[in-house]
């Protein structure tokens, strides 16, 4: 399965430095979660892995070629993101919005297949929003809004997921039950996902590997094991944070 | 008496009362809004609303007392050089009130009601001018003439004009009717309905208005209304080939194979003025085929 | 959002469009039964009757089908380009950089091809102007490109009025019916059908990365679209398209904005059926409006801006009510 690393890369926006010359690696089979407080640059860091922003310097590695050598319809077969913003004031059915989805696997005359149509069924099944699969898009609520951008990007079924705060708009049991789903589906496929997330908990939960960005350029990457514990978390946030233990468990919750 | 001394002695009691009867307290005219215009003395200090207008006042022998103009007062040529109060649709009323004008000539179809209300609330005597017809014509001219005092020479000017268009009246009384098409604008393409003035004098000359009933005096007409009525004549005031070219397309055209597309001066029947009877003999001449 | 079959509609669509372009062949101050009408078509009478049709009707049919089909093209693809419903194709200014060159030449005494000539150019002026401000700023987002074409067609705005304000008699008259859009004098559509046709194969071959598109840059690049160069192909299609219609017709106002909308409640947001029904259904459209602006009050003529308002607008709000109704 596809991995990536990213090279010497060094992100800044504005006067805001995010990382300088980092390295690191994403392996199959891995999930992991992006943390840091507002502003540190966990968004820049997945559109720079997206492609979608081009880093001061240093080089992205999607398989064996730059992720800017890619042409964008083959990078989008491999590659997908959930956008934090992504809204459009034009009518459209949920279907068909979540059709897109299937937009980079379809040559450029072809029409989707009943194939693609069933995908598309099963992924609004998954999130739950088969009852309103005729309704135009304008008329969804935050959380189903959410949800849909969340089956748009399982029909494109990329190999590597970032998901930029998928927990936005998301009630507690979509946000359990829906990232639960989807994290065991990459482990078994083998895949790749990160996603940048505000809930330690949910964090521990689903992640295996953590990346912190402190905002002020100074990165801490590797397994959640090493890096999970309160006086790291605490320095990160700017914020005392507790670690509660129960039966095997460990929560943080803030002091 | 007799009924036609009667009559003549009527219309004489109503000249005499109704134009000039007032002598001892000023001077008072009915003008084409049939609004009562009255002046103590005869006015020193015009100013004209509309190019017309201004050429009637010099026709009235009251040239020389019209003191402001709007654009287009391009006739006579002395006209061209009097100060400007704006143009006929946007008239510069405080230049109008600077100038202290004793007496207002307007157009009120032409120019803004606002505007003509305005100068009839500050009470600076107003005379409206809308004239329809040839005695219309005239009659503008004896009035101004009148609140001028220049009865004399307006009478002469209204007189002669009277008798040039009744001499044509006469001459082509029998000529042969021939459907016309008079052409005002090429685009969008306009035409004259029977109440204007053009309508008249193409009356005059034996000319038949091929839309007399159009709600406006000038509308915009579909080409294809003028080919489905197939003038005999088309008129056009415009020397611009291409209003020729837009007919010669269409060689069916009983005008087109006559060839009588006939290019008049368009000066002469732009304005209801003493030049009407220049335009009408023209168009009398071209109409009916005389040679110069 | 249950609808019609897409495929129904288009169909539906052509059959009004031959239906209104027989009607419209059929009626005008020179009256003649539907009877005639192939004798007159296809006969080879040398007739005046046979002229009327065959240079009046025909040729302005035609232009008629033709803007309307560019007007509404252009307004779905300008409404994808600035992501804004509220779009219509004269809003970057293109109208107006017509507009203002087609009445200098009016006002200068001039008609027909040479006002038609001025208002393409003025078109490609306004074109180049907005291209070249924005590509300056490097910045194609659509709140740059729409800012920019605003401002610049405000100006166009500001110097028509001056022209207006300034000039009176005919040539004001000239002025204004050019302004509210006008067939009355246009010739048969010539390459301006062909600019039709690269402006539909263009929107059609682009169709499917419309509907990504309109959901943003970022959505549409991560869908695997590159967005830039789409971007510009758009502007400069709408541009072409717009410039043509507008030198046809004068700036015909309403369609291109109301058009794309009633076909998305008609068909639905995939562009690759709204494409080919904004054209058709612009081409209906602005057929019907002239024919019944050149009868209507016959052998009176009215703009046809005046009558694709009077139809569009509550045809457009019974469409949204519909809609509102059925959700």
């Amino acid at each position: 399965m596809t991995r990536m690393a990213i090279e010497g890369l060094t992100l800044r926006l504005g006067s805001r430095q995010f990382c300088d010359k980092l390295c690191l690696d994403f392996e199959p089979g891995q999930i992991w979660g992006v943390l840091g407080p507002n502003g540190s640059g966990k968004t820049t860091l997945l559109h720079t892995l997206a492609g979608l922003h081009s880093p001061q310097d240093g080089r992205v590695w999607l398989a064996e070629r730059e992720l800017a050598q890619w042409p964008v319809r083959e990078r989008a077969q491999q590659l997908g993101i959930l956008l934090q913003s992504d809204d459009s004031s034009f009518p459209a059915p949920v279907r068909e919005c979540a059709m897109l989805g299937r937009h980079p696997h379809l040559e450029p005359w072809q029409w989707e297949s009943a194939e693609d149509w069933a995908r598309v069924d099963e992924a609004l099944e998954r999130v739950g929003l088969s009852h309103i699969a005729g309704r135009d898009q304008r008329l969804l609520s935050g959380g189903e809004r959410q949800r849909l951008k969340l089956a748009t990007l399982m029909v494109q079924a990329p190999g590597i997921w970032l998901l930029d705060e998928p927990t936005n708009h998301l009630d507690l049991h979509h946000q359990v039950q829906l990232l639960e789903d989807l994290t065991g589906e990459v482990r078994r496929q083998n895949q790749l996902l990160l996603m940048s997330l505000h809930d330690l908990n949910l964090a521990a939960r689903l992640c295996d590997h953590l990346v912190l960005l402190y905002g002020d350029g100074r990165v801490e990457a590797g397994p959640l094991a090493e890096l999970f514990e309160s006086d790291r978390l605490s320095r990160l946030y700017g914020h005392p944070i507790r670690a509660l233990h129960d039966g095997g468990q460990c929560w943080m919750v803030p002091g | 008496m007799n009924a036609a001394i009667r009559v003549g002695l009527h219309a004489l009691l109503l000249a005499l009362f109704s134009v000039h009867h007032a002598v001892a307290d000023g001077i008072e005219v009915v003008d084409n809004k049939q609004r009562l215009v009255r002046l103590t003395v005869p006015a020193e200090r015009i100013i004209s609303l509309a190019p017309h207008t201004t050429e009637l006042l010099f026709s009235a022998g009251a040239g020389d007392r019209v003191i402001a103009a709007v654009s287009y007062s391009d006739y006579p040529a002395t006209a061209k050089s009097l100060p400007r109060v704006g143009s006929y649709d946007r008239i510069d009323l405080e230049r109008v009130l600077a100038l202290q004008p004793d007496l207002i000539v307007g157009w009120p179809s032409g120019n803004p009601g606002g505007a003509l209300d305005f100068l009839q609330r500050h009470s600076i005597p107003l005379f409206l001018s809308e004239p329809l017809s040839f005695d219309d014509i005239a009659d503008n001219i004896r009035k101004l003439g009148h609140l001028t005092g220049n009865d004399e020479k307006a009478e002469l000017a209204a007189a002669g004009f009277e008798q040039r268009m009744a001499s044509l009246g006469q001459r082509y009384r029998n000529a042969t009717p021939v459907r016309v098409f008079y052409q005002v604008w090429q685009e969008p393409l306009m035409t004259i309905s029977g109440e204007h003035i053009i309508s008249k004098v193409l009356a005059l000359c034996g000319g038949h208005n091929l839309f007399p009933n159009l709600p406006r005096l000038a509308s915009s007409i579909g080409l294809e209304a003028v080919l489905a009525a197939d003038p005999e004549a088309i008129i056009m005031p415009s020397s611009n080939p291409q209003w020729r070219e837009l007919w010669r397309r269409w060689p069916q055209l009983r005008a087109v194979s006559d060839d009588r597309l006939l290019v008049i001066n368009p000066d002469h029947l732009s304005r209801p003025t003493l030049r009407v009877a220049d335009g009408a003999e023209e168009v009398c001449r071209k109409l009916q085929g005389e040679a110069e | 959002m249950s609808r019609i079959n897409p495929l129904l509609v288009l169909l539906l669509l052509a059959l009004l469009l031959v239906v209104s372009l027989v009607v419209s062949l059929g009626v005008g101050s020179y009256a003649r039964g539907f009877a005639d009408l192939p004798a007159l078509l296809f006969g080879s009478a040398d007739s005046l009757e046979r002229a009327v049709m065959l240079e009046l009707r025909l040729p302005r049919a035609l232009s008629a089908m033709v803007v309307g089909a560019q007007l509404s093209l252009a307004g779905v693809m300008m409404q994808a380009l600035l992501r804004n419903p509220l779009a219509d194709p004269y809003v970057l200014g293109v109208s107006g950089g017509a507009s203002v060159a087609a009445l200098i030449t009016l006002i200068l005494g001039f008609s027909g091809f040479w006002v038609a000539a001025a208002a393409f150019a003025g078109a490609m002026i306004n074109v180049v102007l907005v291209f070249g401000l924005v590509s300056r700023a490097g910045d194609w987002s659509p709140g740059r490109l729409l800012l920019t074409g605003v401002v610049i067609a405000s100006g166009w705005g500001a110097v028509v009025s001056f022209l207006l304000a300034v000039s009176e008699g005919q040539a004001l008259k000239s002025m204004l019916f050019w302004l509210m859009g006008d067939f009355s004098h246009v010739p048969a559509p010539g390459w301006h059908l062909l600019v039709l046709l690269v402006g539909l194969l263009f929107a059609w071959a682009v169709a499917r990365p419309l509907n990504l598109v309109v959901r943003g840059a970022l959505q549409a690049q991560a869908l695997g679209v590159d967005p830039r160069p789409l971007r510009l192909g758009l502007f400069l299609v709408t541009s072409l398209l717009t410039a043509s219609a507008v030198t046809q017709a004068g700036s015909v106002g309403f369609l291109g904005l109301v058009v794309p909308h009633m076909l998305r409640l008609l068909i639905g947001s995939d562009h690759r059926w709204l494409v080919p029904g904004a054209a058709l259904g612009g081409a209906t459209l602005l057929l019907a409006a002239d024919t019944l602006a050149r009868t209507v009050i016959a052998p009176q003529q009215l703009p046809v801006g005046v009558i694709t308002a009077f139809l569009g607008v509550p045809l457009f709000l019974w469409l949204l009510n519909r809609n509102e109704a059925q959700r």
